[in-house]
């Protein structure tokens, strides 16, 4: 192992540099010493007695300073041994696993203790997701691949009229459709993830952004029977950020509020500046809210919450709040279990 | 399809290296009135080139012997015009705009909507012979005229909000064909569909034109094409 041989050079050095050093000075002071005190007298024999104490006193010091050189060496490298044997845990699958910092002195290897923990943290996280992803993804696109498949089979397993073929390659390509859909959004999920879309910002007034989601939905709205309302400040602020995915943001929780409320029920648009700073974008609908456990859980991959309607993959949530996140802000839920579920996005606001 | 007339520019070269999907899509080009020469790989493109430019070239990005792009640079270099559409399955910003300034004309993204791809072919086809579509279009008693922004049926005017203008507008050009939703989305409401849910939005609109140009009329000429599209046309014989 190349790293004990390190150490052990590094011990070797320190020992050498010890005996060095020790002899040196205790030479240096002895050489002193005799040519005064022997001066007077200029006695031989006692100039040869004042080499030999000094020699004996080197000799006498060689121990501790061994001893020491050992134990500073042992010091360093212990911690450094401990986190290389950590490393190659992890290195080895065990991902959870993390180098021991609480008992470590404040020194240097614990920064790199730190450090190396940091950098396990974030290549877990990543790997977390991908392990997520293709689990996600391999799950959510069974459920058409079975339905296709049987259709398939059923359609085939005897002679059918010319009409009956054609509704089953229809609804083939219904669910292809929706196989599409899962894929194109699973990729732009891991594709924000990615990041570096930042170079594509643009100044973005939010009114306008609400006012072309507001126009898209409108018919719909109507067409359900739900009032769709937007409170915008004009002009008002504006973010940096990507003008399609803002409508995308906005559109999803336009549709969900839409898909969630009542005939008769209204969905409020509302955007401005916050008064703590950075600018606001909140959709409420008038539908029957989100359940205090459900408010964390809408915005992982594929969760639904019970009762609602299907037909959604159940991305559009959090694709959403993918985009605040790439956009520096958030998406939350505003009041978990209260009627008429309220979706706030805070964003920084444009510096002017 | 009477109204086709993309008159004699009809050849086209499909560089496809899988086999299923070259299959398919020599089908239904030919079903559409194409003849089709295919390539599975670049070499035998270039060869196929040699023996005369085809009015248009279908060309996937990865092929076996090499990227698709590459060859396309080389083929423009060496004074090929024709429109070319590439197909392919990654869709990044910069593999796009890359594939636009490497003399594509058009870029699909698989998996896409065969008729899709018929609507793009048709549409580089007739900007290559300079053909406008005219701005009165008619299919059966409606009439559309794209200038004025008017619609009449059977004579008689139709008042028609703006959107559903765009809507019937789009339909009326690729009549007689199918339109898909993904298109209707893109092009009336610049919206990415597979991103940003309009199905119910597209549904209403749908619904409207057909109360405000069907309803009472003995031929219905809006048609839904499950699991495709919409159409516009005569009903069919």
């Amino acid at each position: 192992m190349s790293f004990k041989f390190r150490s052990r050079t590094f011990l070797y050095l320190l020992v050498l540099l010890g005996l060095f050093v020790g002899s040196q000075a205790l030479t240096y002071t002895a050489v002193e010493y005799a040519h005064r005190v022997a001066n007077p007298y200029e006695s031989f024999r006692e100039g040869i007695e004042e080499v030999l104490q000094a020699t004996g006193l080197t000799v006498l010091l060689l121990v501790p300073l061994t001893a020491a050189a050992w134990w500073i060496a042992r010091r360093i490298t212990r911690p450094l041994h401990a986190v290389a044997a950590t490393a190659k845990r992890i290195r080895g699958g065990r991902w959870n696993e993390r180098i021991e910092t609480t008992t470590m002195p404040d020194d240097e290897t614990k920064v790199l203790a730190e450090t190396l923990n940091a950098a396990f943290d974030g290549y877990a996280g990543a790997l977390r997701r991908l392990e997520r992803f293709s689990g996600d993804a391999a799950h959510q696109l069974r459920t058409p691949i079975a339905a296709m498949r049987n259709l398939g089979e059923v359609s085939l397993s005897r002679a059918r009229t010319a009409e009956e073929y054609r509704e089953a390659l229809e609804t083939m390509l219904g669910e292809l459709d929706r196989l599409t859909r899962i894929v194109e959004q699973l990729l732009q999920l891991s594709r924000l993830e990615a990041g570096a879309l930042k170079a594509r910002f643009a100044p973005i007034p939010l009114w306008s952004v609400v006012e072309q989601v507001k126009q898209i939905y409108q018919p719909a709205a109507e067409a359900r029977g739900v009032k769709l309302v937007a409170e915008v400040e004009t002009p008002g602020p504006a973010v940096a950020g990507i003008e399609e995915l803002l409508i995308q943001l906005l559109g999803n929780l336009v549709d969900n509020a839409l898909r969630h409320s009542p005939d008769g029920g209204t969905v409020r648009i509302q955007s401005g500046a916050r008064p703590e700073g950075g600018v606001r974008l909140a959709v409420t609908d008038s539908g029957p809210g989100i359940p205090d456990e459900f408010a964390q859980k809408i915005f992982e991959r594929f969760e639904q919450v019970p009762g609602g309607e299907t037909g959604t993959a159940g991305l559009g949530l959090p694709l959403a709040a993918q985009i605040a996140a790439v956009h520096g802000g958030e998406l939350k839920l505003a009041n978990p279990g209260q009627p008429g579920a309220r979706f706030e996005c805070r964003l920084p606001a444009l510096a002017r | 399809m009477k109204e086709e007339s993309t008159k004699g520019v009809r050849e086209l070269l499909v560089v496809e290296d899988d086999l299923r999907v070259a299959e398919s899509l020599e089908r239904g080009l030919r079903e559409a009135g194409f003849s089709v020469r295919l390539a599975a790989r670049l070499s035998e493109a270039d060869h196929q080139l040699a023996q005369g430019t085809p009015s248009l070239v279908v060309l996937d990005l990865n092929l076996p012997d090499g990227d698709g792009r590459t060859w396309l640079r080389r083929v423009r270099r060496e004074g090929h015009r024709m429109p070319v559409v590439i197909l392919t399955a990654r869709d990044t910003l910069p593999e796009r705009v890359a594939g636009l300034e490497e003399g594509a004309d058009d870029y699909l993204t698989k998996p896409f909507a065969f008729a899709e791809l018929l609507a793009r072919i048709r549409a580089r086809l007739r900007a290559a012979i300079a053909q406008a579509d005219d701005d009165v279009l008619r299919v059966g008693d409606l009439e559309i005229d794209r200038l004025r922004r008017l619609v009449r049926r059977a004579g008689k005017p139709v008042e028609l909000t703006a959107r559903e203008f765009d809507v019937l507008a789009l339909l009326a050009q690729w009549r007689g064909q199918p339109v898909s939703r993904d298109l209707l989305a893109r092009e009336v409401w610049k919206v990415n569909r597979r991103l940003t849910p309009l199905d119910n939005v597209i549904d209403v609109h749908l619904s409207h034109l057909r109360e405000k140009i069907d309803r009472d009329q003995p031929g219905k000429l809006i048609q839904t094409v499950r699991g495709v599209g919409f159409r516009l046309a005569e009903e069919n014989p």
